[in-house]
């Protein structure tokens, strides 16, 4: 904000993932968000909340947090502009809702109008918050000429009117912004008529483009308050309305890393890719390891810069978990029966090889029906004026891919003492075993990841192979260990699908928690990146959906995978349940 | 043939030389491709070309389950036996219209090479099924549109079939003329038109971020149709942008209040 405040700022960061345990159910929220100030905006802005860390505050966490917006830099680490919301944590959904749309419109506002970055070394701490104050005022009337309805949005968040004995310096900028909101009202104070008439008389004359018009009124201004001997305290002001941010996109202060370093910790923690790793499908093994292994280099997407990292992550194909399948057949019981009935059916397509005799419309004559027109007449017969052909409809190949989640999280035993690998590993078999009773092609595949140059992928059952022994045991033999870096393995696996024959191709992804990697630490860059490689497969003509068995899931997996397009089993006993029913969901192509 | 000629003249506003451009196309008879997002007006534009150049106008809209009889047309049963009926592209290829294949990559590849002799030099089409060869009257033209916008690339045109045309971009016009354009076709103020075209810049900027597309000119002039006849703004942007534009519940609430944003209180 000011340079003497360098070390008064609160410390801002986002706190990494692994201590994140509040129960975040907002990813839509801000998603939602981020929608309206794209459309406002007329360009994209992310919207993210910001995390403030009461106690590293000099101010012991009294002093109310306003928005921070900051500007689209021309290196790659920000190419778009950034607005980070105070979270307001605890406040009732409207009331929260409500603060934040303003604060997104009164950022909007300063991102269409006003010039980023003035220098402020000729400006005493008053007198930018003065300048700054007309400012705001400016951009916001400029923005409600172009959206006349954002008017309530701000006017249901105005600073109160202070007590009229009131004479401290935010007293008067809380009236400052009263007055210049409400054009109508008018006030008993000199200095508050005074800026009243000027601005007025200044739009009128100059018209509200004029920014340096603005500056010179508010030099007045601030100048008179500085002979009425109003003093600030720098240290502890904060803008009176508060879905108005702090301001420091307006200027730039010449030895200004505090806002450098809060927000070099927002980056996320992935490191530049290591020398000579790159080529896409490069053989290169090391030889420590089985040479079974294939190396494919997938991007990554940083929602943080809205491009692809080229060839980012690396996933390692091949049989991981298969070593020492010696496993005992103990977890494999029960909830066979409950997946007994499950029979996929097919998707019906157009096909030409059928051909529908007698139809009473189509693209052919039905040559003997036609024949036998001709002979139900000359017999005076009414004929049967079904005498069409029509191409019927076939079955449609479908493949199936079913991808699961083998990070650690899934040994983790649930209250009853089954852990969700096991419940995965049923559910992974019954599958398997039902494959050769109508889909027409199914893969098991499973992936975990130990940072991005690392993403296994494991194809238990292939497309095409028959459930063998080999494979129950290969499956039995699963487990989990790592982390869940969805993205990469998403990616990989609509690589597979797309080389499957033609027709419905579709995934279905088995998971327990939200994406996670031990090289990333900010949590919504590789719900992100997920979501990304989601739209891209769609893109592609292939289906993706998601059984997560995570509660609090609703938010992020809704976020990835679209709407309609998952299901949560709360208790991982249901999931067998649930994967059936939704592979029959895919199957039938609905 | 008289029923496909188009009597009044349709209202088109030129956004750019794609009149001039299209006369001269047609001049050679020159098959065409109109690209272009959804509701910018690329019926529209063939309408009015055909009013223009006093040609008949054969649309067909194209779906999946379209065959090649469904464009040159098929054997039916009559008193006297059968009898060979032309399909619509037969038709303007015979006496001489417009035939407008709107959404053309709707129909399947297969489909469409049906139209391979008629668009080079040869401009025939061969009736296989009635063994009969239709050289095209002088004044037929085809034109063909798509959306490159939303279609998968699963749904293409064969490069071949691509190469025979050549091209008009469209997209949305620039907000003053889309705001003209607007106000005369649903007869509103233009400071009502010039909302709703705002609005329509908002919701096109949320393409492929929550949307498939933006507001389409079409759709705004839906909803002037509504504010004309006395609906509230809030209400038939509602209907007729906000609901039609997604499903999905979180951009609907964004699109709220992008509407809001505009028309609020």
């Amino acid at each position: 904000m000011f340079p003497d405040l360098a070390l008064g700022k609160p410390e801002v960061r986002q706190i990494p993932l692994h201590l994140d345990n509040r129960a975040d159910g907002d990813e839509r929220y801000w998603h939602g968000l981020g929608l309206l100030a794209c459309g406002l905006a007329l360009e994209p802005i992310q919207v993210q909340p910001l995390l403030v860390t009461a106690s590293a505050s000099p101010l012991g966490g009294a002093a109310p947090i306003r928005a921070v917006l900051v500007a689209a830099q021309e290196n790659l680490s920000a190419a778009t502009p950034r607005l980070l919301l105070p979270s307001l944590e605890g406040a009732a959904l409207q009331p929260r809702m409500s603060l934040h749309v303003a604060m997104i419109a009164h950022a909007v506002a300063h991102l269409r109008y006003s010039p980023v970055g003035q220098p402020s070394s000729a400006l005493k701490p008053m007198g930018m918050t003065v300048v700054s104050a007309i400012e705001d005022a400016r951009v916001e009337r400029l923005l409600m000429r172009a959206y006349p309805g954002v008017r309530g949005w701000f006017g249901a968040h105005l600073a109160a009117e202070p007590d009229p004995s009131d004479l401290t310096f935010r007293a008067f900028m809380a009236r400052l912004d009263r007055i210049l909101f409400c054009t109508a009202s008018s006030s008993s104070n000199h200095w508050v008529s005074k800026a009243q008439e000027l601005f007025e008389r200044t739009v009128g004359e100059h018209g509200l483009e004029d920014y340096t018009a603005f500056r010179a009124i508010a030099s007045i201004l601030a100048n008179d308050l500085g002979q009425m001997r109003v003093r600030m305290d720098p240290q502890h002001y904060v803008v009176p309305s508060p879905f108005r941010d702090d301001n420091s996109y307006l200027w730039q202060h010449p030895e200004s890393e505090l806002g450098d370093e809060a927000l070099a910790l927002q980056q996320t923690g992935a490191r530049p890719p290591p020398a000579g790793a790159g080529s896409s499908t490069s053989e290169e093994v090391s030889p420590s390891q089985p040479l079974d292994l294939v190396r494919y280099t997938y991007p990554e997407w940083d929602h943080k810069i809205e491009r692809m990292k080229a060839d980012w992550c690396t996933v390692i194909e091949g049989h991981f978990t298969r070593q020492g399948s010696s496993q005992s057949q103990d977890n494999m019981p029960q909830a066979a029966l409950r997946m007994a009935n499950l029979r996929l059916r097919h998707a019906r397509q157009l096909d030409r090889r059928h051909s529908l005799r007698r139809q009473w419309e189509g693209d052919e004559l039905d040559l003997n029906a036609a024949i036998e027109v001709q002979v139900s007449r000359r017999m005076d017969l009414q004929p049967d004026p079904r005498l069409f052909l029509r191409a019927g409809c076939g079955p449609r190949p479908t493949s199936l891919l079913v991808l699961m989640d083998l990070s650690e999280s899934v040994n983790r035993q649930a209250a009853n003492g089954l852990a969700l690998l096991d419940v995965e590993k049923q559910a992974a078999m019954l599958l398997a075993q039902s494959a050769t009773q109508g889909l027409d092609r199914l893969a098991i595949h499973a992936f975990s990841s130990n940072t991005r140059a690392q993403v296994n992928y494991d194809r238990v059952l292939d497309f095409g192979e028959p459930c063998t022994t080999v494979v129950a045991d290969f499956i039995n033999a699963l487990q989990g260990r790592y982390s869940t870096r969805l993205g990469a393995a998403l990616r990989h696996a609509s690589e597979l699908l797309l080389s499957e024959p033609e027709g419905q191709r579709t995934m279905l992804v088995i998971t327990d928690g939200e994406p996670s990697d031990i090289d990333v630490h900010d949590r919504r860059y590789l719900i992100e990146d997920a979501r990304q490689a989601v739209l891209v497969a769609r893109q592609a003509g292939i289906r993706i959906c998601c059984l997560s068995v995570d509660e609090q899931a609703d938010d992020y997996v809704r976020h990835i995978f679209g709407w309609r397009n998952f299901s949560i089993a709360a208790d991982p006993q249901h999931l067998p349940q649930r994967l059936a029913h939704m592979s029959a969901r895919l199957a039938a192509g609905r | 043939m008289a029923d496909y000629r188009i009597r009044e003249e349709p209202y088109y506003r030129s956004t750019g030389n794609e009149k001039a451009l299209y006369e001269q196309a047609y001049r050679h008879r020159m098959p065409l491709i109109l690209k272009g997002p959804t509701g910018c007006g690329k019926t529209r534009f063939v309408e009015h070309m055909a009013w223009s150049l006093n040609r008949p106008l054969i649309t067909l809209a194209c779906n999946e389950d379209m065959t090649a009889s469904d464009l040159i047309g098929r054997y039916l049963l009559d008193s006297d036996g059968t009898a060979w009926h032309d399909g619509p592209l037969t038709m303007a290829v015979r006496y001489g219209g417009i035939c407008y294949l709107d959404e053309v990559v709707e129909a399947r590849q297969d489909t469409t090479v049906v139209i391979h002799p008629l668009t080079d030099a040869r401009r025939t089409l061969p009736l296989d099924k009635k063994g009969e060869v239709v050289h095209a009257h002088p004044d037929f033209q085809l034109v063909v549109s798509y959306n490159p916008g939303y279609q998968s690339s699963a749904k293409d045109m064969k490069p071949s079939t691509r190469q025979r045309f050549a091209a008009l971009e469209f997209d949305y016009p620039h907000p003053d003329c889309e705001t003209d354009i607007v106000a005369h076709e649903a007869g509103i103020a233009p400071e009502f038109a010039r909302k709703l075209v705002s609005l329509a810049r908002s919701t096109r900027e949320l393409k492929n971020r929550g949307l498939d597309e933006g507001a389409s000119t079409r759709m705004l002039i839906y909803a002037g149709l509504l504010l004309r006849d006395g609906v509230s703004p809030m209400d038939s942007c509602e209907m007729t942008i906000v609901r039609a534009l997604t499903d999905d519940p979180d951009a609907a609430l964004a699109l709220h209040r992008l509407v809001h944003a505009q028309f609020g209180a």
